[in-house]
């Protein structure tokens, strides 16, 4: 009995990596989209949704911040929306150049809140934009309990994980 | 008769069910399910990673696609092999989804895709940078060749240009990095991308295997490096010592 429970506990502690690997269906992220006309970055709108948000990007023209009442949540960077670069090859050259796009709307996709400010920063560190967000919605995970052998036994298994690292 | 008793019977089942699941985990298929599309993860690095997800457009068939994610992750002129990617290799995930719904236009001869789209096919996996496959024929291409391009952190690539474009691209959403050819139609803010610099290159000079060649982005502007990738991929093999620099402090 003890040399099964010990190989046990090793094929858990196998799995791990699958376990840590960031099931994106169990997550939300909130899709922020915006707007930069003529200098302005502007806030137009946000809506929730299931999957991961962007990570911590670590370089940009642009820093946005976003916070709660009490401390700061998450931190990336964005490049300056109104320019694209654009390259092609021919002959053994490489051509193209950085394309200006006029009034653009892009989008990012940053953490879930229920209330939280977005603030965003130059790369002279000067505010330029602060929005007030506020997500009452209910998100609805139709694939959240993956159905199946392989769902339950991975449920299980999060769950004997989790006892284990209460332990 | 031997008793068993209920520890017994849920440590067995826990015994089944842990090789069970390790048999699933060797079809190489981790399923990690978002809404509708799966993320199938080709490489997984550290803990601290940059998580890089790419994104088909116009292919026939899937094999095809992850023929070519392969390459341009693990090829000769891939991520794995080449410098500062091949000494952060570890510190980076690959991601695809298979069945991004993503539209991709060409406008001006050069492919833009939905930014949009993207990135919300792209939630499906960790996503940090989107890199969007657009499987180019390469007679088509020859006849009229399309550009690749990069945005914010994400980049449409034409698939039958160089295999280096993909590093190209990225180094540019990634690293920030600017081109290093001169075009007529490029006019930049030198503070603002720091592989180029002014005569007498002071950001690198006091790094040994750099040079200060004339031409970056705008005439007047000087590069390290004669013939890196953000010059000409075509020929250049390397980033060369400063870029490579630049884009390893990212890590």
């Amino acid at each position: 009995m003890e040399r099964i429970f010990i190989i046990t506990l090793i094929l858990i502690l196998s799995s791990g990596d699958v376990l840590a690997v960031t099931d994106c269906n169990k997550q939300n992220h909130l899709l922020v989209e915006f707007s930069y006309e003529g200098g302005l970055l502007k806030y137009l709108s946000h809506s929730i949704n299931i999957g991961c948000p962007g990570g911590n990007l670590k370089q940009g023209d642009f820093r946005l911040v976003l916070s709660d009442d009490k401390k700061v949540i998450y931190t990336t960077y964005f490049s300056d929306p109104t320019k694209r670069f654009v390259d092609y090859s021919e002959s053994n050259l490489v051509f193209g150049g950085l394309q200006s796009i006029e009034n653009p709307k892009f989008s990012l996709l940053i953490p879930a809140v229920e209330k939280g400010k977005i603030q965003v920063y130059n790369k002279d560190n000067v505010q330029i934009l602060t929005a007030n967000i506020e997500t009452q919605q209910r998100i609805s995970r139709a694939l959240q309990n993956q159905g199946g052998l392989f769902g339950w036994v991975e449920n299980l298994l999060g769950q004997v994980t989790s006892l284990l690292k209460a332990k | 008769m031997y008793k068993v008793n209920i520890v017994q019977v849920i440590v067995i089942i826990i015994f089944i069910a842990s090789f069970l699941l390790i048999l699933n985990i060797k079809n190489n298929d981790i399923a990690i399910t978002g809404s509708g599309a799966k993320c199938n993860l080709i490489k997984d690095g550290s803990d601290k990673n940059t998580d890089i997800v790419f994104l088909p457009y116009g292919y026939k068939d899937n094999q095809r696609f992850f023929e070519d994610v392969d390459t341009y992750v693990n090829g000769e002129f891939g991520f794995k092999n080449t410098e500062p990617f091949k000494s952060h290799f570890d510190q980076l995930n690959f991601y695809t989804v298979e069945t991004a719904d993503v539209t991709c236009d060409v406008l001006d001869d050069t492919i833009i895709c939905n930014e949009l789209e993207s990135k919300i096919a792209a939630a499906n996996c960790p996503n940090d940078y989107i890199i969007v496959l657009y499987d180019r024929d390469m007679v088509k291409d020859f006849i009229v060749p399309l550009r690749s391009s990069a945005y914010l952190n994400l980049a449409s690539i034409n698939t039958a240009d160089h295999r280096l474009v993909v590093l190209h691209e990225f180094a540019h959403i990634f690293g920030g990095l600017a081109d290093e050819y001169v075009e007529e139609s490029i006019s930049m803010n030198i503070d603002r991308f720091e592989n180029c610099d002014v005569e007498t290159c002071p950001r690198w000079s006091y790094l040994n295997n750099t040079g200060c060649f004339k031409g970056c982005g705008e005439i007047d502007f000087y590069r390290s490096i004669d013939n890196g990738i953000m010059r000409n991929y075509i020929i250049g093999r390397e980033f060369g010592v400063w870029n490579e620099y630049l884009l390893s402090r990212l890590f």
